[in-house]
């Protein structure tokens, strides 16, 4: 499995290459700033990763029970994101606190009812009416209703 | 150090780390006050002195005031309005905090279960209403997720906010400064001792890599 401080490095050695690349598009004096950083942040960058693919795996820095819990965590922002964008911050908030609530907090359906009540309350209440800031609506309500 | 300090100063020092709340007031109390020193490379050179700064540069950013020498000269009114807010909440937190310790106390025992879906949807909230574009909540989960790899790989994370931040004062910087002195501007001896002390801690970080037993130091952001 590859190790996720590989991957940082990884990941970091692209974008400065991206960053290079991508430079070479702009007029010259435009990408001066970009190969002044970009260069030598891909070189260090390319050394990081090579030091970390000859370096021995390290010991694994969490237990697998706090992986498993990590996994949940990132599963549940993911979920988050994708209910807010599809359908909205007035429908998908007050649900996603209640699945929240229920499902990972292991709290009674009411409590869990109440909570999402509140959060209702909150975004309608105070963002919508109060402070008059337009929510976002949600992708699929926008593509049914235009 | 404030710990330390409180230590030092008090008539019972040997209540310390059993729940003496001398040890607490003395330790926040030094945070408190480090609020101001920050406040300086925050302001007049955009580097963020503590993670509060950074948030505060986030907003500077979405106001359009630009941190850098400049806010001395056009917005002083700012940089003083900043350190009387800083010294007015730190003395009206005093009073609200005697009053409402109790009850902010317990907080403190509250399951995190029941903040944690608060406060995604209000800090995914807050990405969106910037701007007013759904993208940006991909973006939180994009560089959300990135930032989370980078603090369990020891990353560190300041390096984004500064660039971000300065990045707009430098590229205008080394333009004039280029079209001033071109490409000599790169051998004038500030440039030369800045291009030195920049090798000097890559070289420290390449030996102390190949040294770990004997030189540790921790590389939290």
């Amino acid at each position: 499995m590859l190790e996720g401080r590989i991957l940082v490095s990884g990941i970091m050695l692209l974008a400065f290459a991206t960053a290079v690349g991508l430079s070479f598009t702009y007029a010259p004096e435009a990408r001066f700033l970009p190969l002044v950083i970009g260069v030598p942040g891909l070189l260090l960058s390319g050394v990081q990763f090579i030091k970390e693919l000859r370096e021995r795996p390290a010991e694994p820095a969490v237990t697998p029970e706090e992986h498993k819990r990590e996994g949940r965590m990132f599963a549940w922002f993911i979920t988050f994101v994708v209910a807010l964008v599809l359908f909205g911050f007035l429908y998908a908030g007050p649900a996603l606190v209640a699945a929240f609530l229920y499902f990972s907090g292991r709290e009674k359906w009411y409590v869990a009812v109440a909570a999402a009540a509140f959060a209702w309350v909150v975004l309608y209440g105070v963002f919508e009416r109060f402070l008059g800031l337009p929510l976002f609506e949600g992708l699929v309500f926008q593509w049914l209703f235009g | 150090m404030a710990y330390g300090h409180t230590v030092q100063s008090s008539k019972h020092p040997e209540r310390f780390g059993k729940g003496e709340v001398a040890g607490v007031i003395g330790a926040e109390t030094g945070s408190c006050a480090k609020e101001a020193g920050s406040l300086l490379p925050t302001l007049f050179f955009g580097v963020p002195g503590s993670s509060g700064m950074a948030i505060m540069l986030g907003a500077f950013l979405m106001l359009g005031i630009q941190p850098g020498p400049t806010m001395l000269t056009e917005h002083i009114n700012i940089v003083w309005s900043l350190i009387w807010a800083l010294v007015i909440a730190n003395v009206i937190c005093v009073f609200m905090l005697i009053a409402a310790g109790p009850w902010i106390g317990k907080l403190g025992t509250m399951k995190a279960s029941f903040l944690i879906p608060y406060v995604l949807v209000f800090a995914l909230l807050g990405c969106y209403l910037f701007g007013g574009n759904w993208q940006n909540l991909i973006l939180v989960m994009v560089m959300g997720s990135l930032g989370y790899l980078f603090k369990r790989h020891d990353w560190p994370r300041a390096p984004f906010i500064i660039g971000v931040i300065l990045g707009k004062i430098a590229e205008d910087s080394l333009q004039k400064a280029i079209a001033i002195f071109g490409a000599g501007f790169f051998f004038r001896p500030i440039s030369l001792i800045l291009i030195a002390l920049i090798l000097a801690s890559i070289g420290f970080y390449l030996y102390r890599s190949r040294r770990p037993n004997k030189v540790s130091v921790p590389s939290h952001a």
